[in-house]
């Protein structure tokens, strides 16, 4: 990582919140869902940064703040060195193109009426970039870079299978040479053969392009294979963070390790699982104090600590990796 | 089939297929597929999207509607053929002897209706006898046995109240309602997340020990098969092309696809390597490759003449668990070959 | 709920007045003298001037409104000047008899429209299919009148089964004593049979005349929305559960597809009591319909006016009821309204 190691992105207690109205019309409350509850992390060039973490904690919403795709409502967020949130509607378009987006499922973003060559020439278009022949250079070369075939330029997105209507989501996005490109999600929804498939993709275009990623799943195997450095959410903040080598090698959080355990593996024996009890509940967790994991945490369910005190980022060992937990380690994978 | 007892098994499906009308004329989305679930045996049905998993669930049940049709073929569930049974033959079977739970955790349920009234219908449905009263009680009752917290008062809501993992187990409570024998699950697990994804699976196996019931778990995720299943069918385009014991088929798969499929896990252990990708798609199901079907994918037979022009044929394999079955050419040849790697 | 209600009871206030100031500013901006019609081409300068500002004519048109709606809100409509009698007694006797033709023709339309987007949804194939679609076709595109004459032709002219162009009940039956204004109702509420049976065989045709294009109407749209509904994994999940076919299309299907038709279904109600002009003059029915084409002919304002703003009280009303009820019975609108996911 030698050479690069400015970063390109900065995230800095980013935060979101929701006025949630209660769903009980006749008794009218006001509450604040914190989906975002002051994430920090740094993403440098051509890293994969990982967000994970369960349904509902958050990944999605802070995909979209980064991008002020929604605003912040507080933190700041800077790419090479620009606050984004500070600009004005012009430079934030200009900015727009350094910054993309691939969502979960392509199929929804991709207007039914429009050929895959004019799918991937449109943010061209938009941006004003190039005159039609060396759009057309670009999209072509794009669509040879993500697999899709010249002939079938000219067809629409449902004549495409699922997979391969995420390589067209992938190929709108990327056709701009962003730096950052985040993605939600993106094979999830996807066969494991077609995820394959996809993962390697992203892995190619990054070592030509030298995009970094921010990538969100849910699925640990999945962020393990594929991230640099990851955060782990829960009801939007980070429980921990590392370099994935130093965090699957020696998870501290308890809820990672939760997490971890459910996971099923093909060549793992059973027994070793901590089935994480409970669900995400968002409301009514931020304002209180202690730790927002209390709840489900095998842990300090039942610790004084815990329930008054909210536990900080601390540095856990070498390098970069952070936990927040007031017991670190208590909890570990050994089989049972 | 090496059946040790006289009496005939749960599930038997001998040679279905199931077609779709289409423009281009009949496909065949299931193709002379046969297999065998025992009483409490939990078996998979793993392949990709599209490989015809779900047409063979719903062909078990008789739901294939028009454009389908079962074009030939048996069922047999306690040695009776469904095949042809009219709806309302079906209707006492469908629900009580075998039940479904379907993949869409938000799709699965009436949205107008609430999650009682839809529970107590399938149980007053097929217990004619029972009161309301007594049905309302009964559901309380299932809604706890899966664990759905406040049980009585949640009775009365509606699915949109309902988180998806929380949908999952009224959907699992509705198939254990009336105490079936075999419960068929459609992805059960497919659109939850990993822990919600654990919680359910957790409860299925449990619900599934008590009762004794059979399942036949239908899924893409191969780590769930692992976890979950003792026999595992491997599904390529409408055949079944592997099967056999869930530890041996995952230890040493014989068939190229399915080790391919396993291949296509990204493990921990290669990081920083590329993943094994399958190339290419499934094939088309009405230009279906004259040989093997699996051929113009396989890292194995790719080009090779006979896997070309011949379709393969099953072929009976030992393994440390038990026989499998594999669809390959070259079956016999890859198994000694694994099993050479493996005692070396 | 309660918010939902109450903002829509708003919106509708909202569009009574905006409905009846837009009627009101349309039928004042069209030639023609009230006052002058009135009193009649020989009537003096003075007596007309003087009539105009009894009628509040010479006030702005704003002003003009007001005073009218103060008249008409609290019972006082007006007089029609080409018959002199008062446009309350008028419209009144004669709005129940277009009321009661529109419920049985909208009644028609709906059971019609239900039964035949079943069947075909549920046969699937080709014939049931092109049958119905053709029927549907057919009854938006014909014309009520020709339509109605050719009902009578066939089933009075031709077979005798159902009473001629003769208004509500026969020569020789008694009406029943009004309560409500609806014969039927009124017949049930008497107690007098041969009345009720009467009135109802003289609905028959016109109601399925006047319901003819809203069936079509409802039942593509019903259609639609039952087959998108047939798909759902829960009418597959419905009849794992043990339903047959059948059943699950009637007890799960229909009731959701059912839902989004319903606010069409208002409107359509309301459209089906201001369009039943054309029906009227066939079956020679007493409604409000032939009140309101004289009315225009001769431009006798207060009929029309008053009319207009009673269609659009009746129209804004079943659309309301339509709205609330369409949120009782969907339990995920009033989830909508609350916020969640
Ligand atoms: N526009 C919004 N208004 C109110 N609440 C919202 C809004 N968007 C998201 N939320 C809430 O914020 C929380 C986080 O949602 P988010 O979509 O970011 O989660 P996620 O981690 O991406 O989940 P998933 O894995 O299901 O995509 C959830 O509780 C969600 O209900
Ligand atoms: N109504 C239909 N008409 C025509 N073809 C159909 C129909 N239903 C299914 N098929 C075809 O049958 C094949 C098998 O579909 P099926 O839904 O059984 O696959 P699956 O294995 O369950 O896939 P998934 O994992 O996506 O659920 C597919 O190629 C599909 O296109
Ligand atoms: S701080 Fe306490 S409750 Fe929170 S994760 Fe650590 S042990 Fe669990
Ligand atoms: S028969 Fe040939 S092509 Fe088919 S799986 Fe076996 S080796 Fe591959
Ligand atoms: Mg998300
Ligand atoms: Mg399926």
């Amino acid at each position: 990582m030698t050479g690069r190691d400015i970063p390109l992105l900065v995230v800095d207690r980013l935060e979101k919140s929701f006025a949630a109205r209660s769903s009980n019309p006749f008794k009218p409350s006001r509450e604040i869902l914190r989906a975002v509850d002051g994430i920090s992390f740094t993403v440098l060039r051509g890293e994969t940064f990982g967000l994970v973490g369960e349904s509902g904690c958050g990944k999605s919403t802070a995909a979209r703040a980064i991008l002020r795709l929604v605003e912040p409502t507080g933190g700041r967020v800077t790419l090479d060195g620009i606050d984004v949130a500070s600009l004005a509607a012009e430079p934030m378009r200009k900015l727009r193109r350094r910054m993309q987006m691939v969502f979960q499922d392509s199929t929804g973003t991709l207007d039914p009426r429009m050929s895959v060559r004019e799918l991937v020439e449109e943010p061209l278009i938009v941006h004003g970039i190039g005159d039609a022949a060396t759009r057309r250079a670009k999209v072509d070369a794009m669509l040879e870079l993500v697999g899709i075939r010249a002939e079938f330029a000219n067809r629409r997105p449902h004549q495409f299978s699922g997979g391969q209507r995420q390589r067209i989501g992938i190929a709108r996005a990327l056709v701009l040479e962003p730096e950052l490109v985040v993605l939600d999600e993106p094979i999830s929804a996807l066969d494991v053969s077609v995820q394959a498939q996809i993962l390697n993709l992203l892995k190619d275009l990054q070592e030509k392009l030298g995009v970094s990623y921010v990538f969100i799943v849910h699925d640990l195997t999945v962020a393990e294979f594929f991230c640099d450095r990851l955060a782990v959410l829960y009801l939007g903040q980070v429980m921990e963070s590392g370099s994935a080598k130093e965090l699957f090698a020696d998870p501290q959080h308890p809820y990672t390790l939760s997490l971890l355990s459910a996971v099923p593996r093909v060549g793992a024996k059973t027994g070793r699982r901590t089935v994480l009890e409970g669900e995400v509940s968002p409301l009514g967790s931020g304002a209180s104090k202690g730790c927002v994991f209390r709840a489900r945490c095998p842990v300090g369910k039942d610790r004084a600590i815990c329930a008054e005190e909210r536990p900080a980022l601390r540095p856990h060992g070498t390098a970069d990796h952070t936990v927040a937990c007031h017991f670190p380690g208590e909890l570990s994978l050994a089989p049972a | 089939m090496s059946s040790t007892t006289n009496q005939p098994p749960l599930l038997e499906v001998r040679g279905l297929t199931t077609e779709f009308a289409t423009r281009a004329g009949a496909v065949a989305a299931v193709r002379d597929v046969s297999l065998t679930v025992r009483r409490s045996e939990k078996v998979a049905i793993v392949g990709e999207s599209g490989c015809g998993k779900s047409t063979l669930a719903l062909s078990i049940l008789g739901l294939i509607d028009k454009p389908g049709r079962i074009a030939s073929g048996q069922v047999l569930l306690e040695g009776r053929d469904l095949v042809g049974l009219s709806e309302s033959a079906m209707k006492t079977i469908r629900g009580k002897t075998v039940s479904l739970i379907f993949q869409d955790p938000m799709g699965a349920l009436d949205p107008i209706k609430t999650v009682g009234a839809q529970i107590i219908d399938t149980l007053r449905r097929h217990q004619p006898g029972l009161s309301h009263k007594a049905a309302r009680a009964r559901a309380v009752e299932l809604l706890r046995e899966v664990e759905v917290p406040a049980a009585e008062r949640r009775l009365d809501d509606y699915p949109h109240h309902y988180s998806g993992g929380m949908r999952q187990r009224v959907m699992i409570a509705i198939a254990l309602a009336n105490a079936p024998d075999l419960i068929i699950a459609d992805e059960p697990t497919t659109a939850l997340d990993v822990t919600t994804q654990a919680q359910v699976l957790a409860l299925l196996e449990r619900v599934v020990a008590d009762h004794g019931v059979a399942v036949l778990l239908i899924t893409h995720n191969l780590g769930v098969v692992a976890e979950f299943c003792d026999v595992v069918q491997v599904m390529y385009a409408g055949r079944i092309v592997e099967r056999g014991p869930t530890e041996a088929i995952l230890a040493r798969p014989t068939h190229p696809y399915t080790q391919a499929l396993l291949e296509s896990i990204p493990d921990p252990a290669r990081i920083g390597t590329r993943l094994r990708a399958i190339p290419g798609m499934p094939p088309d199901l009405s230009a279906m490759p004259s040989g093997c079907a699996f051929e113009p994918r396989c890292f194995f037979g790719h080009g090779r003449e006979i896997c070309r022009t011949r379709q393969p044929a099953p072929v009976e394999i030992e393994t440390t668990s038990g026989p499998s079955q594999v669809e390959c050419h070259f079956a016999t040849e890859r198994a000694a070959r694994a099993s050479e790697v493996a005692a070396s | 709920m309660l918010r939902l209600i109450s903002g829509r009871i708003v919106t509708s206030l909202i569009s009574l007045v905006g409905a009846s100031l837009i009627a009101f500013v349309l039928l004042r901006l069209t030639p023609g003298d009230p006052a002058r019609l009135f009193l009649g081409q020989f009537a003096g300068e003075d007596a007309v001037q003087a009539l105009r500002a009894e009628l509040g004519l010479n006030g702005s048109i704003l002003s003009q409104y007001w005073i009218y709606m103060g008249r008409f809100l609290s019972g006082d409509w007006g007089f029609s000047y080409s018959t002199g009698q008062s446009v309350a007694g008028l419209l009144l006797a004669r709005f129940p008899a277009t009321v009661e033709l529109g419920l049985f023709a909208f009644f028609f339309a709906f059971v019609a429209a239900v039964s035949c987007a079943l069947v075909s949804v549920y046969r699937r194939g080709p014939v049931s299919d092109g049958g119905v679609r053709a029927l549907s076709f057919f009854a938006q595109g014909v014309p009520p009148f020709w339509f109605g004459l050719m009902m009578l032709l066939v089933f009075f002219e031709g077979f005798g089964w159902l009473p001629g162009p003769e208004g509500r009940l026969g020569l020789r039956i008694i009406p029943p004593p009004t309560v409500t204004g609806l014969l039927t109702v009124d017949s049930l509420l008497a107690g007098d049979w041969t009345a009720f049976k009467d009135a109802i065989r003289h609905l028959i045709l016109p109601a399925v005349t006047l319901g003819l294009m809203p069936f079509g109407f409802l039942y593509r749209l019903l259609r639609a929305n039952l087959e998108g509904i047939t798909r759902e994994p829960f009418i597959t999940v419905a009849r794992g559960r043990g339903l047959t076919r059948w059943a699950a299309y009637v007890r799960h299907a229909l009731p959701n597809a059912f839902l989004p038709t319903l606010t069409a279904a208002g409107l359509l109600f309301g459209q089906l009591l201001a369009g039943s002009v054309l029906v009227e003059r066939v079956f020679v029915w007493p409604g409000a319909g032939a009140l309101v084409t004289d009315g225009v002919l001769k431009q006798d304002f207060s009929v029309v006016q008053a009319f207009i703003l009673l269609s659009a009280f009746i129209y804004v009303l079943t659309s309301l009821v339509v709205d609330i009820l369409a949120a009782m019975l969907d339990p995920r609108v009033a989830q909508s309204q609350g916020g969640g996911r």
